[in-house]
């Protein structure tokens, strides 16, 4: 990925010796269940935060190393060579709410936050999508009426990735409804245990309860919980969704390389030059992926990510359902009824379940804005194509 | 090949197609799959009414078989109307013919559709086949989310042989079955995901609205009715090896195009158990791979084709 230079190889030098003295060993047998991988999980990130690892892209002053891109790569590539558990359920709360305090936070709400974040004290999820607000998230409806030095919160979110274990909420809500669309949100901390909050776990097709609903009635927000000003939310939302098609996707290429070795040893079984042919196409289509992603983190700075990082999305997400409905092609019936217990729905490295990594990648290209949605970005704002007409647009 | 139904076929499907409605559809899918098993209710339904043996009549013939087959499936009927109505009168003397009856091959491992369920399965063997029953063969079912009833199969007995080249016959008739049944859960599912992009408003219109995604549901209504003119046209000619297997490989690629677009086109609602979506999309899994899948279908094309 990257020729390392004198000071990145003693970077790497000193991360693989704390790695190799501090990462646990055996974890994933004790990964069973979602309670047990979270206390895996939570048990490593204080850890990493013992001794400075846990949040490299953090400025330095919150608990961070300021590490450069470079930096965060060589520490995804270690990660993965020393098989450590990934820090997925805190990946909220690392990645996106942190991201979203350190450019748009006040201080006060960072000092509140970012060392219990890092202490792995507090899970987030995100409330953005509504029932009526999908892909046209900004038409949600979620009210926020200010009373004093507090807001009244009344409505539903849906889609919430494990809210049911979450602490708090990155929310965004309506406070002005009288405006365009994109003018009146307004972007909230919820602290998920105040009186009016009901979640319910929405089962998946597979059977989990990995999304939810939160239904808010008469929910009290003080207004120190809102990030920046009233009516910008819309806008600062944009950095939160930008960073899951960032450095967020680090540890997707690991796993996608993962998969396509295991697609190489069933390609290897079943002999053919077809056979190797697939596997050596997506092993190809996981290098195009590493490119893009190098090219776009280095061109945008972590936290503003540009555009482009839609590319990157689209063309995760497509390539993981490909890859992995050829490898089921491969594998047959069989292998989509083995499926492992506990599956991490955000590990970087494959658990050998095809089957549940085939139906997750479906998921892929539907949250965190839809590739349809990515597609539009793409178009308008990357290549200058016009815009759909819109006619909510003309609403005043 | 008539592209149009003869006067009789027309009210046979009608019949069947009332008779479909009141006794299968969602709800009864959702019934069997807590269950966990098949709808003998339906197939003697189907039985009693002479749907089942509609290719051994001689104006009805098995274009009508496949008809009702395509039509059983769109109405998420878990039962084994293809293996019964195509295949097994096709193998097995009219008067022999059990009324469930499922089918496997040797060839390929895994697990058999509604091979617990069935009084009888058809075990192809090479180019020939062997009718076992019940008391010959055991089950281990197998958990599975695809809205079929999977087990595996133990043969003990030794079957009744069903006459040199039955095999081939057989595996024939299976392919446009199952080019069939995907023809009409692809349908199915599609016709759910059009419902839901005319109801769900977006951008101030419904998704049905914006032409980038209509095109998408276009070409996937085509492909769909692509395979099922297959299926219907390897049916009228008897299920030549050419066009059965075309059939089949047309409906393999039908369904894997489907179940990414009715998933993608239904968002987020669409990966949700209390949505119907799945009781259709994620049966075309086990139809994708059924009978060797892809690989096992171009092989048969290429040979039925060019005699590779």
């Amino acid at each position: 990925m990257f020729d390392d230079d004198a000071d990145l190889q003693a970077f790497r030098l000193r991360y693989r010796e704390f790695l190799h003295e501090f990462a646990p060993h055996g974890w994933r047998a004790h990964a069973t269940t979602t309670d047990a991988t979270l206390d895996i999980q939570r048990s490593w990130l204080r850890t990493l935060a013992a001794h400075g690892w846990a949040a490299p892209h953090w400025p330095a002053e919150y608990g961070g190393m300021d590490a450069t891109l470079a930096e965060q790569i060589v520490m995804q590539q270690e990660n993965s060579r020393a098989g450590a558990p990934a820090v997925t359920m805190f990946g909220m709360a690392l990645v996106h709410a942190a991201a979203t305090l350190l450019e748009f936070g006040s201080e006060e709400q960072r000092r509140r936050h970012l060392p219990h974040i890092l202490q792995g004290d507090e899970i987030w999820c995100q409330g953005f999508s509504e029932p009526g607000a999908g892909s046209d998230l900004a038409a949600l409806s979620t009210r926020a009426v200010r009373d004093g030095d507090r807001y009244i919160v009344n409505g539903q979110k849906i889609w919430s990735s494990g809210a049911d274990r979450a602490d708090r909420c990155l929310l965004l809500c309506r406070t002005d409804p009288d405006v365009p669309k994109h003018q009146g949100i307004t972007f909230l901390l919820l602290d998920l245990r105040s009186p009016g909050i009901e979640i319910r776990p929405i089962v998946s097709l597979l059977g989990s309860g990995e999304f939810c609903e939160v239904f808010m009635t008469d929910v009290v927000v003080p207004v120190t919980d809102r990030v920046g000003e009233e009516n910008e939310g819309w806008h600062i939302c944009q950095t939160t969704l930008s960073t899951e098609r960032g450095p967020y996707l680090l540890p997707v290429v690991n796993k996608l390389r993962d998969e396509c070795a295991a697609m190489w040893t069933m390609a290897e079984a079943i002999g053919t030059d077809h056979a190797a042919q697939v596997a050596a196409g997506f092993h190809a289509e996981v290098a195009i992926l590493s490119e893009l992603i190098d090219r776009t983190l280095l061109q945008a700075a972590f936290g503003k990510s540009g555009n482009e990082s839609s590319i990157l999305k689209v063309y995760y997400s497509e390539l993981s359902q490909r890859l992995t409905t050829a490898a089921l092609e491969m594998a047959g019936l069989d292998a989509q009824l083995a499926w492992t217990e506990a599956f991490d729905l955000n590990s970087d490295t494959f658990d050998g379940s095809w089957g549940l990594s085939h139906y997750w990648s479906w998921s892929w290209t539907i949250a965190g804005g839809s590739n349809e949605i990515q597609r539009n970005i793409i178009g308008e704002r990357v290549l200058g194509l016009p815009r759909e007409p819109r006619p909510e647009a003309r609403r005043s | 090949m008539e592209m149009t139904l003869s006067p009789t076929q027309q009210a046979v499907l009608d019949a069947c197609t009332t008779a479909l409605g009141r006794a299968a559809g969602p709800a009864r899918a959702r019934e069997l799959r807590s269950a966990g098993g098949a709808d003998d209710r339906l197939l003697t339904l189907l039985g009693e009414a002479g749907y089942l043996d509609v290719a051994l009549d001689e104006e009805s013939g098995p274009l009508t078989a496949v008809l009702i087959t395509e039509l059983a499936a769109r109405h998420l009927a878990l039962a084994p109307v293809g293996a019964r109505s195509l295949v097994a009168p096709a193998v097995i003397a009219a008067e022999q013919l059990p009324e469930f009856v499922t089918i496997m091959d040797l060839a390929f491992g895994g697990p058999v559709r509604y091979a617990a369920q069935s009084e009888a399965l058809i075990v192809l063997d090479g180019h020939d086949a062997r009718l076992f029953t019940a008391a010959e063969y055991t089950t281990t079912a197998v958990e599975t989310l695809f809205g079929y009833p999977l087990a595996r199969v133990e043969l003990q007995g030794g079957g009744v042989d069903l006459g040199a080249g039955s095999g081939d016959v057989a595996r024939r008739w299976w392919r446009v079955a199952i080019a069939a049944e995907i023809a009409g859960t692809a349908r199915a599912a599609l016709d759910l995901t059009i419902d839901h992009m005319q109801g769900r408003v977006q951008f101030g219109k419904p998704l049905s609205a914006l032409q980038a995604l209509q095109h998408r549901v276009i070409e996937t209504h085509v492909l769909i009715e692509g395979a099922m003119w297959m299926a219907r046209e390897a049916a009228y000619h008897g299920a030549p090896a050419e066009s059965s297997s075309s059939a089949a490989v047309a409906a393999v690629e039908a369904a894997g195009r489907t179940l990414f677009e009715v998933h993608q086109l239904s968002g987020s609602i669409g990966f949700t158990d209390e949505y119907d979506l799945t009781l259709s999309s994620l049966r075309l899994q086990t139809l994708r791979t059924e009978a060797g899948g892809m690989a096992a279908h171009s092989r048969a094309l290429v040979a039925g084709r060019w005699g590779a």
